[in-house]
């Protein structure tokens, strides 16, 4: 078609947006994909939403901040090159300035440092957090900064939505510090490339790395499943999330699974969350798995495919995409 | 002089048990020594007891104020051990089931030999028994 224009097609490359210039104000959607309980299918319902997203057309980030054992990756069979990594603050010890007063060993909350006397602080670097308070308090300015890796990031793509993986390394604590690294590229990198909309897979539970995996969302999706297990920590997610002041809603995954789906809603209508879907038990969806690809993709027609596409539309509304 | 410093089982004093733990003991028996004998006994609670970590280099260094220079006790963590190592402590663990005078006195009788390598990490309890005669095991 090219040559009824000019007489020689222009070159791909020229076709394609090099840079992304944020208009005033521009701001992408954040969808957070949650839920208490392990094993309910946040990140299957997180990657076939991203899929159905980008499909729609629409500039999708997938963001996986269950850093302990992130898998959006292995459930789109994307590869992963090197990653970044995230590293930590290590204090380094001066004993050319170190008067060996032993202040920064009192200061430690972890007591990761030894002050052995007349000598320079020893420290146990498997303890420390990297919190700081020892070069806060060193009057001989004799704390110099180190570093350590406590994780990676990764950047991959597959099926035309980007990925950004968080990783914790293995014996290591601060997951937070992995997932504020992601959070903070993924906004970086939403500027240089104006994605419409990230999605945050985290991980399960409702403590502290989850609040600040949720903490900007727009929207926060809770997949749960209509067992007691399910419910019980359906209740904790939503009240975690009222309280970071976050919008809420509620999909039940293996819907069909024997269950108390009154006490399910009550909960739901305790929390004043939405109930916006359900998903049946469906044996494409681990094939899927098996797969490494989309449900959406490879089983569109299957009943989680038609529950999910459902969910994706009313989702849609809600994030006024 | 020479000041031992023993964990001990409440209440702490020569006639306590060794507490097997070491960063997590009760008290802190301290008991100065001369020419063999014993010269004067006093009783220090543990700080560490309750800290969620790194209990073990806390404690060290807490022994360390108090002027110890040998340490008995039962079982040892590694971060203890290398705490009181550095603090240039002698550590006699792996004493277990007997009072804090036996324990002194088989010291003094020249009976214990010094650890050479920690115990299992935070798994004092009930542990310590075999420990610490210089066979450096580590698991």
């Amino acid at each position: 078609m090219w040559g009824l224009l000019t007489s020689q097609p222009p070159e791909i490359e020229s076709l394609k947006i090099v840079k992304f210039y944020p208009s005033e104000g521009y701001k992408p959607k954040i969808l957070a994909i949650t839920g208490g309980k392990g094993g309910t299918g946040k990140t299957t319902i997180a990657v076939n939403l991203a899929f159905y997203f980008s499909r729609a057309g629409k500039k999708v980030l997938l963001t996986d901040c269950d850093v302990d054992a992130p898998s959006v990756a292995t459930l789109l069979g994307a590869k992963i090159g090197d990653g970044e990594e995230v590293n930590q603050f290590l204090p380094i010890f001066d004993e050319n300035r170190c008067i060996s007063c032993g202040k920064c060993s009192e200061a430690c909350r972890m007591h990761a440092i030894l002050q052995v006397p007349g000598k320079t602080p020893l420290l146990f670097p498997e303890l420390c957090l990297g919190c700081g308070a020892c070069s806060l308090v060193c009057p001989a300015d004799a704390v110099l900064e180190g570093k350590k890796v406590v994780g990676w990031i990764y950047e991959a793509e597959a099926y035309g939505i980007d990925l950004l993986i968080g990783e914790l390394k293995l014996n290591e604590r601060e997951s937070e510090a992995v997932i504020k690294e992601v959070k903070e590229k993924g906004m970086r990198l939403s500027e240089e490339r104006g994605y419409d909309l990230i999605i945050v897979d985290t991980a399960p539970g409702a403590h502290c790395d989850v609040a600040l995996s949720l903490k900007e969302s727009d929207f926060v999706l809770a997949v749960t499943e209509p067992t007691p297990f399910g419910i019980h920590d359906l209740d904790l997610i939503l009240e975690l999330a009222s309280l970071l002041k976050l919008k809420h809603g509620v999909v039940v995954n293996r819907a069909d699974l024997p269950g108390d789906h009154k006490l399910l809603k009550e909960v739901c209508e305790k929390h004043s969350s939405k109930l916006m879907g359900k998903i049946p038990v469906d044996d494409k969806v681990v094939e899927s798995h098996v797969r490494s690809r989309p449900l959406l993709l490879d089983f569109p027609e299957s009943k989680a495919s038609r529950a999910i596409i459902k969910l994706a539309k009313e989702l849609w509304r809600e994030l006024s995409l | 002089m020479e000041r031992i410093v023993i964990s001990s089982s409440p209440p702490g004093g020569l006639d306590s048990l060794v507490d097997q733990r070491f960063a997590r003991c009760s008290y802190f028996t301290l008991v100065d020594v001369e020419d063999g004998e014993i010269v004067n006994v006093s009783v220090v609670p543990n700080q560490s007891t309750t800290v969620p970590h790194g209990a073990g280099i806390q404690a060290a260094q807490f022994v360390a104020s108090l002027g110890a220079q040998v340490v008995i006790t039962g079982n040892i963590g590694p971060n203890a051990f290398s705490s009181l190592q550095s603090l240039g402590i002698r550590v006699y663990a792996g004493v277990g089931g007997i009072s804090v005078r036996d324990a002194v006195m088989k010291y003094l009788s020249g009976s214990l030999s010094p650890s050479t390598g920690p115990g299992r990490p935070g798994r004092g309890m009930g542990m310590g028994r075999g420990m610490g005669r210089g066979r450096g095991r580590v698991w």
